[in-house]
């Protein structure tokens, strides 16, 4: 589902000087409906090597596939799409729209690329998810009416909304309680497993890393297996 | 839910931001809909003075001190009204009040009926007596009150013509007001295009005809609805020329004459070409006949076609026998010749007797003797009294026989020739027309004459005054656009506050973005769904905008009523809207408010959706190739300011202008270059250092490099149009008594309301005014009356009034500083009004403000005029000088005023040079000799200082705006120093965490805004300091440097008002609160 092949990432020195490295030579292979999570200290670039995966971030060098395809000669466009219809999100902060009811909410990527299902499809698509984590009493509400665990979850179904083969959550419980943490972790997997979505986790939390089915370290810009899991 | 349906929910959930969006698209929209307004108001205020001060009348036809037929009006069948329109002067019963330029109108109801008002006088009140509104506010005068107006009366010939005796040049007439007459009774009637209303008195027709001995004619038609210059023709009569066509009782020849005396050239070769066998003669009144040591005094020669010789004279027996001379004897003619200002020259003439006649014989014809005033009449020539000085001691007893027994028989003939050598005049050359009846009838006569005569020449021909008037009401400003400019930075204030309003909102939403981004948003989509926003509001707003905007269209012609009533010369501006102006007005507010946000949003978009997801992405001044072109665009900005202030031009107010808006604009470029470089010096830390409050707030200057240069902006172009605007406020009385001034040195300014005919330099008018050479020298003026093309008119003058003045009386005086010629002209200043440019064009020299605004023309061009008989010619605006008090007319040289303009007498308008001591004494002296002309004398820095009012209050106009546009930019500096708090509310919450006092905090903000208050302060009033230098040079320039300290003080005071308020404001509540929000 997603290959990244000597993926390499590279910053300028503000000070002018010479450029220093974040990812070096990253090899990466996720097979689809698979689950895998990414640790590694703060600063290891756990969040760039997701925000290149998800085609929001272009790498120095390496090539990124999803679902088989290079994405490296794609134009900003096509990767706007690409992310709409085929990438799902999941932010440590939730990114909710206040002005926006829950299923407002969910419902805002459709708006971005028509999905393959009809607008009356996709809201009913959304209620199912959100009756599936737990907020169907809650759609009509607004995201200052949620608590955090919940915020989050809504921000998990409206990365699927558009029915994604790759979910890529970035700290998602980063901003959660551990009770929270718990739960949002119950609901990835409970997603991977049964909506076949394939799971790309970067976080410090080893409760989340434990649940998945991979978890690998990036530590000075490299990323391997993490042992002992 | 779509697009639209997000942007819905935004606006309506972010309500609050978007009030501050709304209201500063509402500024803008505000400002422009109202400076288009004053536009509008001023434009439909000029058309509907038009319908009010011309009615229906469409045509008129005004043959000045020529009368034609008061019957002319009803043969031409079309609407219209004879009117006779003459000059006077009114006081109220004790001589009080007074006004002079009062317009005299004898009228009757077909006059009222043309400006669709009742006829105001009743049946039986002949002698009525009507004062408009403004006239009787100015006298102080209701119904029933008693007022005396004194008329200036039309000579039967030119006033310039000494033989026209100066004793009955006006009449007196005492009576009561019976009526004042509003707006909508035809009360505010004049031929010229002027906002300020007319002083007019309204007479009966026939009353006034009578007490000017003119009865049924008149020297003004106006005429309603289509008519030519050659369906008139058709109905004139040669009594329309001024001729009575007569059949002589003796000879039985018919005979043409005049009532002016002199038939005019054309007249006499339009008469001559009627038949071959017809002859003019041209008598006169000579002084002496002489013969060795006999003379006869005062007698009548007239010249005709006599088959002799021009050396040849033939007498009268009983002028042979006063003098005792024989055929072949000698007779010397002595006779006043006319030279400039009724200046009589007398010469003489030597001719030989051909032959004696009889009394008897042809020669005994007393109707040769034209109607000379003051003479033909009287029964005794003890009673003559001609206009030319007679010594009645010369007047023998027998001469009192001749004129009892022969009356003005000519006592000699000489050839028509030899006459006119002697006699021509710029009034004609020749009194009489004759022809044999036994070849040429009465109607061969009329008709042959009506076929040869070009009836223009004797101004008989239509002017269309609506078209002038509807052109003149174009206005000579657009005052839409001079708001509009003057606006202009306030409406980008307004600009700049709506994008940093809308970037304080957008910025709050960034995470929003960045999630919209990620979730598979293109940024042109995530752009428009703002952009969106940015429209809704910008529309809802523009609309509200106009609103307000109609209110402060309202605050504005209230403005130019009150304390700017000088911009529009006190006249009243009526509110009017037009829809699409409004239109107009919204539209473009909503275009610089959108323009405003999609600058912001293309700004905000660049950042990736990473940055924008994490809040962050601030631009930090990088080191660089920025700051190094800052610098060198600065330098080369500082180089051209200093190549335009070295080159400009102080005499010339519009290159100054130019010169203050060009260098200054590169000034502040330079300025805020310097800012962007210091501010890029600071943020890649090559300035000061970070250890301290103050560093530290330098160094927060560099966050938001732009916002911060936008904030120096604002404050540096709202000082540097409020300080420099007061240094070109002038001090008209400064330096007044220098010759180069706007005075020319002058230290009077007369206007009399009925010319005055004497030279008040020679000694005989000293005596009589009592003052002597060393008292006062006068430059008098000749003045052919036309639109007034002062800063005074807001119409676009189409004919400006013309001045006619001796070129060397002002080139010997040096007055008004120096002239700047067309290209070609070769003539030096004023002499260039004496160059010759052939044919038809006249060189003319106006005030250069009189040439731009009031004509819109440039120095070199044309304006095309009509002579006395119709004949066009082209006045050439050879040169131009600065700001004058003879601002709105056009001077050309006496000789050629008085050759297009021969039924101009006299003089109205005069400046004269007087010690200062003898100032008050003059100007008591002068009023009180020529009070029955209605001389008004004022000093000349009083008449330049209502001219450089105008100019004032404009300057104070564009001063409040500017101010207005301070106070937009302190909002925004307030905005700015919200925005960057609320923003950086963690940051402040981690120094306060780290020990930071609150106080120490809003130190730090404040000196950071301070900072770019200072910045923005230093730029703006240095630039203005030496962009003004031009304006220094001028004369009369002072600035009022107390006045400007206040101001910067002012700038400073508020702008840190504002940055405490914020700052205040922004650190309010629990700071820490925001670390647990992080």
């Amino acid at each position: 589902m997603l290959e990244l092949v000597k993926v390499c990432k590279s910053y300028e020195s503000p000070a002018g000087g010479p450029r220093f490295s974040v990812l070096e030579d990253v090899d990466l292979k996720v097979e689809s409906g698979a689950s895998v999570a990414i640790v590694g200290p703060s600063g290891s670039g756990k969040s760039t090597l997701l925000n290149i995966a998800g085609a929001l971030d272009r790498p120095s060098s390496g090539d990124v596939l999803v679902g088989g395809e290079d994405i490296g000669g794609l134009s900003d466009s096509s990767l706007a799409g690409l992310r709409s219809r085929r990438i799902g999100f999941v932010f440590q902060l939730h990114h909710l729209l206040g002005q926006c009811t829950v299923l407002e909410n969910v419902l805002i990527p459709s708006i971005a690329c028509k999905s393959s299902r009809g607008a009356k499809e996709t809201e009913e698509y959304g209620r199912y998810l959100l009756d599936r984590v737990g907020l169907g009493e809650w759609i009509s509400h607004r995201p200052g009416e949620l608590s955090g665990g919940q915020m989050q979850r809504v921000a998990v179904v409206r990365a699927l909304i558009n029915g994604p083969g790759l979910l890529l959550a970035d700290e998602p419980t980063g901003s959660l309680d551990k009770s929270a943490t718990e739960n949002i972790a119950d609901l990835l997997v409970e997603l991977n497993q049964s909506e076949k979505v394939t799971l790309v986790v970067v976080t410090h939390s080893m409760v989340l890393a434990g649940r998945m089915g991979k978890v690998l370290r990036l530590s000075d810009g490299s990323l391997r297996e993490k042992e002992g899991v | 839910m779509g697009i639209f349906g997000l942007v819905k929910r935004s606006l309506v959930f972010y309500w609050r931001r978007n009030a501050g969006v709304l209201a500063a698209a509402a500024v803008s929209s505000a400002i422009l809909v109202g400076a288009l307004l004053v536009g509008d108001c001023v434009r439909y205020s000029l058309g509907r003075l038009v319908d009010l001060r011309l009615g229906e009348t469409r045509f008129v036809m005004t043959s000045q001190n020529r009368f034609f037929r008061e019957g002319l009006s009803g043969d031409i069948g079309s609407v219209s009204a004879p009117v006779i329109q003459l000059r006077g002067l009114i006081a109220n019963s004790d001589g009080s009040r007074r006004a002079n330029r009062v317009e005299v109108l004898g009228v009757d109801g077909r006059f009222f009926s043309m400006g669709g008002a009742a006829d105001p006088f009743g049946e039986d009140d002949d002698s009525g007596l009507l004062l408009n509104g403004e006239l009787a506010e100015r006298l102080g005068v209701g119904v029933g009150d008693e007022v005396v107006v004194r008329i200036g009366r039309p000579g039967r010939m030119s006033r310039d013509v000494p033989l026209m005796p100066d004793s009955d040049m006006t009449a007196v007439y005492r009576g009561k007001v019976t009526r004042v007459l509003g707006e909508s009774d035809f009360g505010r009637f004049s031929l010229q295009a002027n906002q300020v209303s007319p002083l007019n008195v309204f007479v009966p027709l026939g009353w006034l005809a009578e007490k000017i001995e003119r009865v049924g004619f008149v020297n003004t038609l106006l005429a309603a609805g289509e008519l030519t210059d050659d369906n008139l023709q058709k109905y004139l009569e040669p009594a329309d020329f001024g001729l009575e066509v007569r059949q002589l009782a003796g000879s039985g020849e018919f005979e043409v004459r005049s009532r002016r005396v002199f038939l005019d050239d054309f007249i006499t070769e339009a008469l001559e070409a009627v038949s071959d066998e017809g002859g003019a003669y041209l008598t006169y009144l000579v002084n002496e006949l002489q013969s060795g040591e006999r003379a006869a005094p005062y007698s009548m020669v007239t010249a005709i076609d006599a088959g002799m010789g021009d050396d040849e004279i033939v007498i009268n027996e009983w002028l042979a026998e006063d003098i005792g001379v024989e055929v072949g004897d000698s007779v010397t003619l002595r006779y006043f010749v006319m030279g400039d200002r009724r200046e009589l020259v007398e010469e003489s003439s030597g001719f030989l007797v051909r032959e004696i006649v009889s009394m008897e014989s042809m020669a005994g014809d007393k109707s040769f003797m034209p109607d000379f005033p003051g003479l033909s009449d009287e029964e005794n020539c003890s009673d003559w009294d001609p206009g030319i000085p007679i010594d009645l001691d010369k007047i023998r007893d027998k001469d009192e026989e001749y004129w009892d027994d022969y009356r003005g028989t000519p006592k000699a003939f000489v050839t028509l020739a030899a006459g006119r050598r002697m006699w021509s005049n710029r009034f004609g050359d020749a009194t009489g027309v004759r022809y044999p009846a036994a070849t040429v009838g009465r109607e061969d006569i009329e008709s042959g004459f009506l076929a040869n005569i070009d009836a223009s020449r004797a101004g008989l021909y239509l002017q269309d005054v609506r078209k002038l008037g509807d052109k003149a009401g174009g206005g000579t400003t657009d005052f839409g656009q001079l708001f509009l400019g003057l606006s202009m930075f306030l409406i980008a204030a307004a600009g700049i506050l709506t994008s940093l309003v809308f970037a304080f909102c957008v910025e709050r939403r960034q995470g929003e973005a960045g999630m919209l981004l990620a979730v598979g948003f293109e940024k042109k989509l995530v752009r428009r769904v703002f952009l969106l926003e940015g429209l809704v509001l910008s529309i809802v707003g523009s609309f509200l905008g106009a609103c307000v905007g109609v209110a402060y269209t309202k605050g504005m012609i209230f403005g130019l009523a009150t304390v700017w009533k000088g911009a529009v010369a006190g006249s009243a501006i009526h509110f009017h809207a037009s829809f699409s102006t409004v239109f107009i007005g919204i539209f473009a507010g909503i275009s610089i408010s959108l323009f405003a946000i999609w600058l912001t949003l293309k700004k905000q978009m660049r950042r990736s959706a990473q940055q924008l997801l994490r809040g962050s992405g601030e631009e930090y001044f990088r080191k660089g190739a920025k700051g190094k072109i800052s610098l060198l665009l600065s330098a080369v900005s500082i180089i051209g300011a200093i190549a335009i202030v070295s080159t400009s031009r102080s005499d010339e107010s519009g290159a100054v202008a130019g010169a203050f808006f060009g260098a200054g604009s590169l000034l502040l470029i330079a300025g805020l270059c310097m800012v962007y470089s210091f501010l890029g010096g600071v943020g890649a830390n090559l300035i000061g250092s970070v250890c301290s409050v103050r560093g530290l707030s330098w160094r927060n200057c560099t966050r938001r490099c732009g916002r911060s240069l936008a904030v120096a902006a604002l404050i540096a172009a709202g000082s540097f149009l409020v300080v420099s605007i007061g240094a070109f406020k002038h001090d008209p009385l400064a330096h007044a008594d220098e010759r180069n001034s706007g005075t020319g040195g002058f230290a009077l300014f007369g206007e009399s309301s009925i010319p005055v005919l004497d030279d008040l330099n020679s000694s005989e008018v000293r005596q009589k005014i009592g003052l002597s050479d060393g008292d006062v020298q006068v430059v008098q003026m000749r003045v052919r009356d036309g639109d007034d093309a002062s800063c005074l008119n807001l119409n676009r003058a189409q004919r400006p009034r013309v001045l006619g003045v001796e070129a060397k009386e002002f080139a010997r005086r040096g007055a008004f500083g120096e002239i700047r010629l067309a290209e070609g002209m070769s003539a030096d200043g004023w002499e260039v009004l004496d160059a010759d440019l052939g044919g038809d064009v006249v060189p003319a020299i106006a005030d250069n403000a009189t040439v731009i605004w009031a004509l819109g023309k440039k120095l070199g061009d044309d304006v095309e005029y009509v002579d006395d008989e119709g004949r066009r010619f082209t006045v050439r605006l050879a040169g131009v000088m600065q700001n004058s008090i003879l601002q709105g007319n056009l001077i050309v040289s006496e000789k050629q005023f008085v050759s297009r303009f021969p039924s101009e007498d006299g003089y109205r308008m005069f400046l004269a040079d007087a010690a200062d001591v003898k100032i008050e004494a003059v100007i008591e002296r002068l009023s009180e000799t020529f009070a029955d002309s209605g001389m008004e004398v004022v000093s000349a820095g009083e008449r330049l200082a209502r001219f450089s009012a105008v100019e004032n209050t404009y300057l104070s106009i564009f001063q409040l705006l500017g101010g207005l546009a301070l106070i937009l930019g302190s909002i925004g500096l307030g905005l700015v120093v919200l925005i960057n708090v609320l923003q950086r509310r963690g940051e402040l919450a981690m120094l306060r965490a780290v020990g930071f006092r609150r106080d120490v905090l809003k130190k730090m903000i404040i000196y950071e805004h301070a900072g770019l208050l200072g910045l923005g302060l230093v730029c703006g009033v240095a630039a203005a300091l030496i962009s003004i230098i031009p304006a220094l040079r001028t004369p009369g320039a002072d600035i009022g440097y107390i006045f400007l300290a206040i101001i910067i003080a002012s700038i400073a005071f508020s702008g840190l008002v504002w940055i405490w308020l914020s700052a205040s404001v922004a650190l309010r509540g629990a700071l820490l609160d925001a670390l647990r929000d992080e």
